[in-house]
């Protein structure tokens, strides 16, 4: 499996967070497309599959606007429940501040794969090849 | 001139006179007779050419009729029109006296010249004569049969003449009697005082059968006695007022008609034994006692004297002892009626004014604003009650005034904004209610003492005014007005005052609600303090997401210097020895220097030999690294304000003189706001405030910034600053008022909540309006919002004015 053909979602609302990430994720090669929303973040995903070049891994912030675009400290796991619903097998990393580990453990429970705490992306990169790699 | 033939024909069918007039008014004058009377009539008076008789008629048969024409006019010829077939009917027909016979139905092709034909002389003879001593033998019969129907109907008229004539006078002496009864009934139907029903009917019975003197009598509450109640003229008068009684049982006349239950006649008084001599009466020279029964009961008795002897018969006692229990019959509904009414009257106005009560309470109770509960009140009160006027007065803080709170209408309106009050323990009615927690009732308020003269109502006529109470403790008064005198009796006081307590417990409810209102925001504010003082578990949430991206970037950074040193240092050993000596060609040398002790050099360089120009480009550039450094950037100071937001309040303060239009001029200037776009007023002479210059600017700072975020998307955002002193002279009231998305009703409250605020993009750090809050409030000021969606938001910061500062 050769790097440029992994594709990444990123779904975060807080743009410089966002950025940072999307920056360590293309460096690292990776294809990355992302949302500053769940609901836009559903849409890019179901748009992907449509148009047959389905995400290969979503990260997914936990607190951020919902489907209906309001703020909710678990639109995180309302993406989450939507993706699994599609794919319950599709790769999920969610995203947490530390003080939200609790209801990160809740989304793998749900069906994610990992949570990762943000601010040390260079963990994230080994733990995304991890999970491709299984 | 021709004149046409005249035909008289007789038919007592309409549709066959018609067919006959159309087959022969082209050459005939047709005259009609609709029976055997108009036809013999007719027939003398136009004297036809020919006359057509219909031989079926009932009463006057065409036989009848056709003998009588030709006894009348032997020479017009007479022919029978007849449907009759039967044997002989021809002879029959010839034996009357006709000259003719036309078979019925008319054949309309043939009739004309049928006709034409007896016109010109056609005449038919009667050969047998037998048929006509037939025929004069059945007019004799007949003639019998009338007479014996004559007489037997004359028979019947004189017996119902007879019938009539005593119908009549019965239903005139009827009439007669009902018409007094009816008097009297009206009399006392419309008569609620007894007595007085009583004269009037004895005046009306006196009047309407010419007596010389009627008198009335009513048994007492003992049963002993009969005491007259009324009696006619001035006789009846005098004695009514000498008390004058009889005992039921005794000598008198009324006495033994009552004890016996049976009307008495005197015929001649004088020499009744029982008679008692009245010497108010002299001329009394017949009289007759009737009882008044009401079933088994005797309620009274009636008596009617006459100046004539024997004035009285049988039939006499029949139509006045009808017309008595007639009467004994309206004295007791007159009682049961005035009884009943007034019962009734009662039960009814309780049963309004309980049901409207029960609305009252039913409309208000809901209302949980005070304002809007005071003023639908009186509202309220006067549209079920349908009263002139409502108020509520509620005593003030001081306990000396009761406060006019609501008013119905336009008077209520004014008298309100005019701040009408009256004195707790006053003259006023709402006063005295007050003052000894009690309801008052001014039934005519011009001559009540304790009303307060009110200009503004000018039609009240009566007034109650009902304590606001609750528990011991009376909160102020409600007044109710009617154009009506006497609108309310003390019945009235309970049902009304449990409205009033009704609207107590309304009050209340409002107020509590309207204190628990207040905790909550004052809870909303401290748990403001308290995540600012404890810097909550949010607080960390916010710090940390603002940190996370930093160690990325930095790392990105270095990671990037590294290479482009490596790829500094693979350069510089492909330089040629003379350039070696040039001073960037040895900074670059003693960076790879630096460089080697920090990090895998060789690592990065075997990385970077790897990897194709195209490839190296996409990961390595200038612009990443500016990125990242203003992704730190941005982040480190987004920390920096949540630092400031969580300890400036606390920061040490430098108390002094601001010149609060002078501050915001700045700081809207330093903050690069267009001038297109703001706009600031001051009053003129705005008085110098005092408090810590660096954090009033930061609230300024902190609440333009909010503004113009929330005109994000607004195409021409207005920001409006407006420096002025409140309404009562003791604030530098700072308003900012922007027309941007404005805050939802549901949100307004949480914005003063640390870290609720939008994220992301925009936004503050969500400290700001909680820090901002905090800033006023340890300055003895405030900070309101007013916000609608969609229009725009205003906050309005009070910035106490100094009591010593000189000038303001």
């Amino acid at each position: 499996m050769t790097e440029e053909e992994i594709r990444v979602l990123l779904v975060d609302d807080e743009r410089m967070v966002r950025r940072s990430m999307e920056k360590t994720l293309l460096r690292a090669g990776y294809d990355v497309d992302t949302a500053d929303s769940a609901g836009k973040g559903l849409e890019l995903f179901k748009q992907a599959l449509e148009e047959g070049e389905p995400f290969d891994i979503a990260l997914l912030d936990l607190n951020m606007p919902n489907l209906e675009g309001e703020e909710d400290s678990k639109a995180g796991l309302e993406l989450l429940g939507e993706l699994m619903k599609i794919d319950s097998s599709f790769p999920v990393v969610v995203l947490t501040a530390f003080d939200e580990v609790t209801l990160a453990k809740e989304a793998v429970t749900l069906g994610a794969k990992a949570y990762f705490v943000k601010g040390r992306e260079r963990g994230l990169l080994d733990l995304i090849e991890d999970i491709l790699e299984d | 001139m021709n004149k046409k033939p005249k035909i008289l024909y007789i038919d007592d069918t309409p549709s066959a006179r018609r067919l006959v007039q159309r087959l022969l008014f082209m050459n005939y004058t047709v005259i009609e007779a609709q029976d055997g009377l108009e036809g013999v009539d007719k027939a003398a008076e136009v004297k036809p050419d020919l006359v057509l008789v219909d031989m079926r008629m009932p009463h006057f048969s065409g036989y009848e009729v056709a003998t009588r024409i030709k006894e009348l006019l032997p020479e017009v010829p007479v022919i029978a029109l007849t449907a009759d077939n039967s044997q002989h009917v021809h002879e029959k027909v010839l034996a009357s006296g006709c000259d003719g016979y036309i078979p019925k139905p008319i054949d309309p092709d043939k009739f004309e010249s049928q006709v034409a034909a007896f016109i010109k002389g056609q005449r038919e003879e009667l050969k047998d004569e037998s048929f006509r001593v037939e025929y004069q033998q059945s007019l004799v019969n007949r003639l019998e049969e009338k007479v014996r129907e004559l007489t037997a109907a004359l028979q019947e008229n004189a017996k119902l003449n007879e019938q009539y004539a005593r119908l009549l006078a019965e239903a005139e002496r009827r009439a007669r009697l009902l018409e007094s009864g009816a008097r009297a009934g009206r009399s006392i139907t419309s008569t609620l005082d007894l007595d007085d029903l009583l004269q009037t009917t004895v005046e009306i019975i006196g009047e309407e059968f010419q007596f010389y003197y009627v008198g009335l009598f009513l048994t007492d509450e003992s049963g002993e006695w009969a005491v007259l109640r009324a009696g006619m003229g001035e006789a009846g008068r005098k004695m009514v007022e000498a008390g004058h009684k009889l005992k039921i049982g005794g000598l008198s006349m009324v006495g033994t008609a009552m004890a016996h239950r049976q009307p008495l006649i005197s015929k001649d008084v004088g020499d009744e034994p029982v008679h008692f001599k009245n010497p108010y009466l002299p001329l009394t020279r017949s009289e007759m006692a009737l009882p008044l029964l009401l079933g088994d009961e005797v309620i009274g008795a009636l008596t009617v004297q006459s100046v004539e002897e024997d004035a009285f018969t049988e039939d006499d006692v029949w139509a006045i002892q009808a017309m008595a229990d007639q009467l004994a019959t309206a004295i007791q509904n007159a009682r049961l009626y005035a009884q009943n009414e007034t019962v009734l009257a009662q039960a009814k106005r309780r049963a309004r004014l309980l049901e409207a009560a029960a609305e009252v309470s039913r409309n208000i109770t809901s209302i949980l604003d005070r304002d809007t509960l005071l003023h639908k009140t009186v509202d309220v009160i006067c549209d079920i009650f349908g009263f002139y006027y409502a108020g509520v007065f509620l005593v003030d803080e001081s306990g000396e005034w009761a406060v006019l709170r609501a008013g119905r209408g336009e008077a209520g309106r004014k008298m309100v904004e005019a701040g009408h009050k009256l004195k707790v323990g006053g003259l006023s009615m709402i006063g005295t209610a007050i003052a000894e927690r009690r309801a008052l009732i001014a039934l005519d308020v011009g001559e009540e003492p304790v009303h307060f003269k009110n200009p503004y109502l000018p039609l009240t006529r009566s007034e109650m005014a009902l304590p606001l109470a609750k528990g011991d403790q009376v909160i102020g008064a409600l007044t109710v007005q009617s154009t009506e005198e006497a609108a309310f009796s003390d019945d009235d006081i309970t049902t009304l005052q449990s409205m009033a307590d009704q609207l107590v417990i309304a009050f209340d409810n409002a107020r509590l609600l309207h204190d628990l209102e207040e905790v909550h925001k004052e809870l909303v504010r401290s748990k403001t303090f308290e995540a600012i003082a404890t810097a909550t578990g949010e607080a960390i949430h916010w710090v940390g997401n603002k940190a996370a991206p930093i160690p990325g970037s930095i790392a990105r950074i270095r990671e990037d210097i590294t290479k482009y040193l490596v790829m500094a240092g693979m350069l510089l050993e492909k330089l040629p020895p003379e350039l070696k000596e040039d001073k960037f060609a040895q900074m670059l040398s003693l960076a790879m220097e630096e460089l080697s002790s920090l990090t895998d050099v060789d690592a990065v360089r075997a990385e970077l030999e790897k990897r194709s120009l195209r490839r190296l480009r996409k990961m390595l550039s200038v612009e990443s690294i500016f990125e990242d450094l203003d992704i730190i950037d941005k982040s480190s100071l987004s920390i920096l304000n949540i630092k400031e937001d969580l300890i400036g309040p606390a920061r040490k303060r430098n108390p002094e003189s601001i010149d609060v239009a002078v501050l915001l001029t700045e700081t809207v200037k330093g903050m690069g706001i267009p001038k297109e776009v703001v706009k600031l007023l001051f009053e003129e002479d705005l008085p110098a405030i005092v408090g810590d210059r660096r954090q009033l600017e930061r609230v300024f700072i902190n609440l333009i910034k909010n503004a113009m975020e929330a005109m994000y998307q607004v195409e021409e955002k207005r920001l409006f600053i407006w420096g002025h002193k409140s309404n009562d002279g003791k604030y530098v009231v700072v308003e900012i008022n922007d027309n941007g998305e404005g805050i939802p009703p549901d949100k307004i409250d949480k914005i003063w909540v640390a870290f609720y605020t939008t994220k992301g993009d925009r936004g503050g750090t969500g400290l700001g309006l909680a820090a901002c809050a905090k800033i006023i409030n340890q300055m003895d000021g405030k900070i309101t919002v007013d916000s609608e969606v969609g229009v725009g938001t205003t906050f309005s910061v009070y910035l106490p004015i100094p009591q010593e500062q000189p000038g303001s």
